[in-house]
């Protein structure tokens, strides 16, 4: 079945993703990156670039590239909006023959559906590559505040591009849909879009099976771009401080500081402060000069304060609009790159007195969206399996009292798994399957389900005979526990109905005590695998001194024995460290038995004390 | 009904090879996300070295000293070692695949590296910032 890809054609990038096993997937460009600039340009010899190939074009080409073409799309001529860009951009823009807009690009007048089109061909293609499989459907996304006309123009531009259009549907409504929110009857959702060049905000209510737009704000002209720019005016100021050099006119210097201003930004979203270093920014007769500056995040958020407050503003507004106040608002979404800056996180979060959702990418939350509502359309996440997870880990009691875990905790049923164990004893007859359910680490502190013998295992040294455990989840949460000698073929098993079936009270009890106890429980553990060893130890160094005979000199046999009866005494104690010591020096003094005594020994017995031998799953 | 009926076996046998396939396609492409995770581990880490050698090169042009030259050429060839190669300006026709203009380019001139750019397993992780003077 092809895929129907979700598209997030915006005005400064587009990203573009797809439903996956259920799963919405973003997928990356022909140059490896998850967002693609929208722009398109046309080269002297004719070449057509598209993307960030356009983008790095574009200041050799101004006048044949073309951006944020969603601003002219779907428009009349005389519009205000139109106007007012027809004075920023770089490019020609000329009335067409019905009120509309056209676009110079190279020698062609061509209308803005036709631009957006090659963006969309481009992320066709590029989708296509990816997948190795043709898409021919997309849905994709317009602004809340675009109208019929827009809305049709950009349909018409996903037709060019050879996709049929499902649905073009709102962005806001997109990432309302990434976060799961169609599902929430009767909730009202604020989405703030802080993105590059416009700054967006919808108040959304969820019906039963509709995401209704209440209201619309923002301003199309503040962006990320312009936050950008107020940094690059700082570090210019500063230089200017500190060097007496205007750099403002020199482009390759404002280059360099943009990168830096780009860079600054982004870490200052995760550290307090960072280190501005451009060497050899520029130079005078005296020699080069270099800018070097302490960049804080208060200062970042201070030369930002009054764009985040117009954002805020126009987000009352619309609520006024919507005729709601910050306490109805059930969701707050936050999309756009800029709002990784903890400072618009903050003032959302102030504002509404909640925490804004912020788990989805922020770039790519309405292309998931998209592919999402694709992924409705189409059935594939409507009807996905539903498939139960164990809430807690299952497991068995081995030697000391510990819980094995089997099977961890919110694995996917039905699933099987087997390990294979072993005894604890010399000549053991018998073992005890105890099957838990939990997340300590000691068996008494877990929940038991059942427990059962596996009898006549025939007369071996501990650790020789192969106990194969089986523990298998069926889909309706059926487990079966079944142990079997390897030796013999003796089984034994126990079934037990809904394990999975234990109440949300329970469950979040038991996750919490895990959790309060875990310190505790790795310090009982380790108490319990290191008395385990020194068990092992004194067992195996005994043996291995019968063995020897007289083939370990007097003074050596009289010193291990020493050590051997310290660790006797020791090792049922509390005292790990006590133990642990005990258990190294009689290690250390069994080792000059010789180490073809040690080898020979170490083959018949293994030190493992749960003598647990090559786990392996089974499917 | 003209449809032909599709039994619940089958429909469920159907769904159950589904399920098996898509785990062993995502398993595969898994791979695939791995080895490119492994190969573009560092790509990071890469960009922040590349933007210390462009400016030890700045640097070079200020300074001539043969240390700060061997540095410079030390840093080269660890770069090498990790997949990462220098894209070619000088000679070479404007190509925004590779390039990245900061200046109105003059045809009848050579192509000048303002910044250099790199590739890294034949991707391109920085285009070259070229210029013409």
């Amino acid at each position: 079945m092809a895929k129907i890809l979700g598209i997030d054609l915006g005005t400064t990038n587009s990203a573009m993703a797809i439903v996956e096993g259920g799963q919405p997937r973003v997928l990356e460009n022909k140059e490896g990156m998850r967002t693609t600039p929208s722009m398109v340009g046309v080269g002297k010899n004719g070449d057509r670039y598209v993307g960030v190939t356009a983008k790095r074009q574009a200041v050799t080409n101004p006048t044949n590239t073309i951006f944020s073409v969603k601003r002219l799309i779907g428009r009349r001529w005389s519009d205000a909006e139109v106007q007012k860009d027809k004075k920023l951009l770089p490019y020609e823009i000329r009335e067409g023959q019905h009120d509309d807009v056209e676009v110079k690009m190279g020698e062609k007048w061509l209308k803005p559906t036709e631009i957006s089109a090659m963006i969309l061909q481009k992320l066709k293609a590029d989708a296509e590559d990816k997948l190795g499989s043709k898409i021919t459907e997309a849905i994709i996304t317009v602004p809340a505040y675009f109208d019929d006309s827009q809305r049709k123009a950009t349909k018409d531009a996903g037709e060019i591009a050879g996709l049929t259009v499902k649905r073009v549907i709102n962005e806001p409504t997109a990432a309302a849909l990434a976060y799961g929110f169609n599902k929430k009857k009767d909730e009202k959702i604020v989405v703030y879009d802080f993105g590059g060049g416009t700054f967006d905000i919808s108040v959304l209510e969820v019906s039963e099976d509709t995401i209704e737009v209440k209201a619309t704000g923002g301003d199309t002209h503040l962006g990320g771009d312009d936050i950008d720019q107020l940094i690059i005016n700082y570090f210019i100021e500063e230089f200017k401080k500190d060097q007496g050099i205007d750099v403002s006119k020199d482009r390759l210097v404002v280059q360099r500081l943009k990168d830096a201003a780009e860079k600054a930004k982004h870490e200052l979203s995760s550290t307090t402060q960072t280190e501005i270093n451009i060497p050899f920014l520029t130079a005078d007769a005296s020699g080069p000069k270099h800018f070097a500056l302490m960049f804080t995040r208060a200062k970042l958020e201070s030369l930002c304060q009054p764009l985040i407050d117009k954002s805020i503003e126009l987000t009352k507004k619309a609520l006024t609009d919507a005729k709601l106040s910050t306490t109805h608002i059930n969701e707050v979404v936050l999309v756009g790159g800029q709002t990784r800056m903890p400072a618009i996180i903050e003032a959302v979060k102030k504002l509404f007195g909640k925490e804004p959702h912020k788990d989805i990418n922020p770039d790519e939350v309405v292309a998931v969206g998209a592919a999402i509502q694709g992924g409705i359309m189409q059935g594939d996440v409507k009807d996905v399996l539903l498939l139960d997870v164990t809430p807690l880990s299952l497991g068995i009691e081995t030697a000391g009292n510990v819980m094995t875990k089997m099977i961890e905790k919110n694995t996917t049923v039905p699933t099987a798994k087997t390990q294979v164990f072993s005894t604890y004893s010399d000549n053991q007859p018998s073992v005890e399957i105890h099957v838990l359910q939990g997340e300590r680490a000691m068996a008494p502190d877990n929940k038991t389900l059942g427990k059962f013998f596996l009898e006549g295992i025939p007369p071996a040294a501990r650790g020789v005979p192969q106990i194969e455990v089986a523990f298998d989840i069926d889909a309706n949460g059926i487990l079966q526990v079944k142990a079997k000698d390897k030796a013999t073929g003796k089984e034994q098993s126990i079934r037990i109905e809904g394990s999975s079936g234990i109440t949300d009270e329970e469950k979040k009890r038991m996750m919490a005590d895990a959790e309060a106890h875990a310190a505790e429980d790795a310090k009982k553990k380790e108490l319990v695998e290191t008395r385990n060893m020194a068990e092992t130890l004194t067992y195996s160094t005994e043996k291995a001194l019968k063995d020897a005979g007289d083939k370990v000199s007097a003074d050596d046999k009289k010193n291990i024995e020493e050590k051997l009866e310290a660790l006797k005494k020791l090792k049922d104690s509390d005292n790990l460290e006590e133990i642990k010591k005990a258990t190294e020096e009689l290690s250390q003094a069994a080792q000059k038995m010789g180490e073809a005594m040690y080898k020979a020994q170490q083959a018949q017995n293994p030190q493992e004390p749960k003598v647990e031998t090559e786990p392996h799953e089974e499917k | 009904m003209d449809e032909p009926q599709i039994s619940k076996e089958d429909e469920y046998l159907n769904s159950w090879k589904r399920a098996q396939a898509d785990l062993d396609n995502f398993k595969k492409d898994e791979k695939k996300r791995a080895e490119e995770f492994v190969k573009f581990s560092n790509e990071t880490l890469i960009l922040e070295v590349l933007d210390v050698v462009a400016n030890l090169e700045l640097a070079a042009r200020h300074i001539k000293d043969e240390g700060l030259k061997i540095t410079i050429k030390q840093f080269e060839s660890l770069l090498k070692k990790y997949g990462v190669e220098r894209i070619a300006v000088a000679g070479q026709k404007f190509d925004p695949a590779i390039h990245e203009a900061v200046g109105e380019l003059a045809d009848d001139k050579d192509l000048v590296e303002e910044r250099p750019g790199y590739t890294m397993h034949g991707k391109v992780i920085r285009p070259a910032r070229v210029n013409t003077q």
